[in-house]
């Protein structure tokens, strides 16, 4: 089985969450095709700290989750202060930066 | 000796560039005018000590310019040979005399105005000099065209003058159509020989080893004369060069310029010589333009279109002495021409200068309130119609008798008749202005010191040719006796006419215009020539202009135009790309990844 | 870049077919309830379903660590992803709903591209991966995990860690000023 099934299984979720973020309309809908995302990562950083033995994988796993947490928090404080001003949060009406 | 002639043709060139490159210096005026005319003396030294003292054979000095394969394609440098050193002093001291005399016919322009004059003086003396003393077409071509430029500049000197800056452009382009043919000969006279140099060609014209069929390629080169020295078609600017001011007329347009034509027919004879159906164009040509022009002469009324058209028909008469085989013939004409066509002019300046117009219907009795400007300009009517003994005389008689032996029937009766026609009018210039009635307006007086001493220099150089060949008989020897009788009489006979209908009024001007009726009314409107010539113009060159402006404005631009556009339109295009939703963005990187993956793949 | 430190030994050693056949199992059924909660993230039109679909996919990933050998991570991922990350979702939900009245639809939108480009991106790694030579056996784990952890943490990564701790700081500080009410 090995490493491969992990790093499958990792790039499937990755693939999952890539779709949310690309579909999803509500701001934090997006926000939880992220938190797929990351934690695809975070599963292909740990399968490799395994199969090589090292530990610094889960260093960077854990520095991950960390980050993940800080940026989770600062973007809904973000989402929320939008709704505050322009009382929406899909994603298709915050286009002020249209070209 | 080399560096003699480096002194005459650099002095000028040195004081153009001085003039062009100072400001301050060239606004003097004054100053400007003293740089010039210093120059030109220098160069007039040289060119006498040159003359005076010649070298044995002919000295040729060459340094190499163009590079090609097997030596250099074309070279610059100096020809020096008799006809070469002859016509540097003429021209050197032709314009000295000039320059001096511009002194104070201009007096009354600005400084900086006059500063610009003395710079193209400058220019025109090196021009001129340098087409002398070049020993090679191309650099010969070079200096053409210089000395183009200058006239273009110096006739059109007072340029918020609408006349004088059309007359200027007209002047150009009448050349540079003859120019056109003048290069294409001597790009097609390199394609049959391989050079462009004189010695070279020269050489093999002597030992018969030109290539055969060189008529089309000599009548091309003998275009570019035609524009220079104004033979029929092409002499329709030169009356109207007349609107500059008169001493860059007698300079220019008299004694140097358009003898550049000539001069190069003669010096590249050996070449004609090989074509003889080209050299009886020439001489064909030259006669009928003698004959025009001095028909068109006897029904002016402006003092210098009358000299112009004098001078064109003067022209002819090289010209036909040229293609009659005889180019010391036509060469000594050009140099007496010279000498006595400027005499003429700067008198006529001098009168024009003193009564303030150029219509001689307005002039009179001016013999007696300005005795020094009529004795020379009667001295040099007098060697304009041929009378013994002056320089005109000798000279023309020359051109004749070439003309005759060479058998050549027609172009020696236009000749004839021309010398009757060439005192006729001169003298009917003379009678109208200098005696006659009419009493002239204002107080006219004789020219200052400055404009006087020019003149009676050129006079006293053509009594003393005159003289001199009357004492040595050169020149004549070869002349049958019943020609000079000929001439002479058909001189005098002119005169009479003039005498009868102007003078003493036997015969009513009007009566003899009706008798020649048509002619009178074809002279006056000078042949339809210069309509055709501006209806050409328009409709060729203008033409041609409006459609290569229609080419530029909507296929070049059009081109650039639309290319803007499609940017623009790309740009909007593209624009839509930023929807402003971060979530696009996104997406736009997942592509490109992918974009990149599929890349790296390819590129294994 | 491998170190001395392994986690001890678990029942999940390389060698016998016993453990072959947990550790199978046990991924694939785990893998099983990942994908299908990631799925169900994505495509739940109801926000709130979502977000316990998460939850779930998120406990899932926990196993896997498990699997992997990294019971740490196992508690750190339950503690802050399954627990904090969840709540505060719900929580911001629940701000930006009420005050517009309706339940957020999630109609997405064209789904059919993003389908293409996220099937495309799996596809171009799994073609990364055939030629990829990937070690199939696992090495054996030496040490305790959580004590080779913290030994790395303060040392070879302090700096990192440091750093990290500057971030949750900032990031504190910038949730509390967005979220804070203009008087």
């Amino acid at each position: 089985m090995g490493l491969r099934a992990y790093v499958l299984l990792a790039a499937a979720v990755f693939a999952i969450g890539l779709f949310g973020v690309t579909t999803r309309r509500n701001a934090v809908g997006i926000l939880l095709g992220i938190e797929l995302m990351l934690n695809a990562v975070n599963i292909n950083f740990v399968a490799f700290a395994r199969y090589n033995a090292s530990v610094a994988g889960i260093v960077f796993a854990l520095f991950t989750i960390a980050i993940t947490v800080a940026e989770i928090a600062v973007g809904l404080a973000i989402v929320i202060a939008i709704f505050r001003v322009r009382r929406t949060v899909d994603a298709d009406h915050l286009d002020l930066l249209k070209g | 000796m080399t560096s003699l002639a480096l002194a005459v043709l650099g002095l000028p060139f040195l004081a153009f560039l001085l003039l062009a490159l100072a400001p301050p210096l060239r606004r003097h005026g004054r100053g400007a005018a003293l740089v010039s005319i210093a120059a030109i003396g220098g160069s007039l030294a040289a060119a006498l000590w040159l003359w005076l003292v010649p070298p044995e054979a002919t000295v040729v000095r060459r340094w190499e310019w163009i590079p090609a394969e097997d030596g250099p394609l074309v070279s610059v440098g100096l020809y020096i040979d008799p006809v070469g050193l002859a016509m540097l002093v003429l021209v050197t001291l032709v314009a000295f005399l000039v320059q001096v005399y511009s002194w104070a016919y201009l007096e009354g322009e600005t400084p900086p105005s006059l500063g610009r004059y003395y710079t193209y003086q400058s220019l025109f003396a090196f021009s001129m000099l340098g087409l002398v003393l070049a020993p090679n077409f191309v650099q010969m071509l070079i200096f053409w065209e210089l000395v183009g430029l200058c006239s273009y500049l110096l006739i059109g000197f007072w340029y918020d003058r609408p006349a004088a800056a059309r007359a200027a452009v007209k002047a150009f382009w009448t050349t540079r159509l003859g120019d056109v043919g003048f290069v294409t000969g001597i790009v097609l006279l390199w394609r049959a020989t391989g050079t462009f140099d004189f010695t070279a060609l020269f050489g093999a014209a002597a030992a018969h080893r030109l290539p055969a069929g060189l008529s089309l390629t000599m009548f091309l080169i003998y275009l570019g004369a035609v524009g220079k020295s104004a033979q029929f078609p092409l002499h329709i600017w030169l009356p109207d060069a007349m609107e500059g001011p008169t001493p860059v007329s007698a300079l220019i347009h008299a004694a140097t310029m358009v003898a550049a034509g000539v001069f190069m027919v003669t010096r590249a004879f050996p070449l004609f010589a090989a074509t003889p159906p080209v050299l009886g164009l020439i001489a064909w040509v030259g006669a009928f333009t003698a004959l025009l022009a001095a028909t068109m002469a006897c029904v002016e009324t402006d003092i210098k279109r009358v000299l112009a058209y004098s001078t064109v028909s003067q022209l002819g008469y090289m010209m036909a002495a040229a293609g009659a085989a005889a180019p010391h013939a036509a060469f000594f004409h050009l140099v007496t021409h010279g000498l006595f066509k400027a005499l003429l002019f700067l008198a006529a300046g001098a009168v024009i200068h003193a009564v303030g117009t150029n219509d001689i219907r307005e002039m009179g009795r001016l013999f007696y309130a300005l005795p020094q400007t009529g004795t020379v300009f009667l001295v040099g009517t007098l060697a304009l119609s041929g009378i013994w003994p002056l320089s005109g005389f000798f000279s023309k008689e020359a051109v004749l008798v070439a003309v005759w032996n060479a058998r050549l029937g027609v172009p020696f009766a236009m000749l004839a008749l021309t010398v009757l026609l060439t005192a006729a009018y001169m003298f009917r210039v003379v009678f109208l202005a200098f005696f006659g009635d009419r009493e002239p307006g204002g107080h006219p007086h004789d020219p200052p010191a400055v404009m006087a001493v020019p003149l009676w220099i050129l006079a006293i150089l053509t009594v003393a040719i005159g003289v001199r060949g009357a004492l040595t008989g050169e020149g004549g020897d070869s002349a049958p006796r019943w020609l000079t009788a000929l001439s002479l009489a058909l001189a005098a006979a002119g005169i009479g006419v003039a005498l009868v209908t102007y003078e003493l009024r036997l015969v009513s001007p009007a009566a003899l215009a009706r008798a020649l009726g048509p002619l009178d009314s074809m002279a006056r409107r000078r042949y339809g020539l210069d309509v055709v010539a501006a209806a050409v113009y328009r409709g060729l060159v203008l033409g041609l202009s409006r459609l290569i402006g229609w080419v530029d404005r909507y296929l070049v631009d059009g081109v650039v135009n639309v290319l803007s556009a499609w940017t623009l339109r790309a740009g909007d295009w593209l624009r839509r790309i930023q929807t402003g939703r971060a979530q696009d963005y996104v997406y736009g990187v997942a592509v490109g990844f992918l974009l990149l993956l599929i890349a790296s793949q390819i590129w294994r | 870049m491998g170190d001395g430190h392994q986690a001890p030994g678990h029942a999940g050693a390389t060698q016998g077919s016993q453990g072959v056949t947990l550790e199978a199992a046990g991924f694939w059924g785990l893998a099983a309830v990942l994908l299908a909660s990631s799925l169900a993230v994505v495509l739940t039109r109801n926000l709130f379903h979502s977000v316990l679909y998460l939850a779930v996919a998120l406990v899932a990933t926990g196993g896997v660590f498990l699997l992997l050998d990294a019971a740490f991570l196992f508690g750190v991922q339950l503690l802050l992803y399954a627990g904090g990350v969840v709540t505060i979702v719900v929580f911001a939900i629940m701000l930006t709903e009420r005050l517009v009245g309706e339940r957020i639809r999630q109609m997405s939108r064209s789904l059919v591209p993003g389908a293409l480009v996220a099937v495309a991106v799996l596809g171009g790694v799994c073609v990364f991966l055939r030629r990829a030579s990937l070690p199939v056996k696992r090495p054996p784990l030496g040490g305790a995990l959580t004590a080779a952890l913290g030994e790395a943490l303060v040392t070879r990564y302090v700096v990192a860690f440091e750093l990290l701790a500057v971030l949750l700081v900032v990031a504190l500080l910038g949730a509390l000023y967005f979220a804070r009410t203009d008087d």
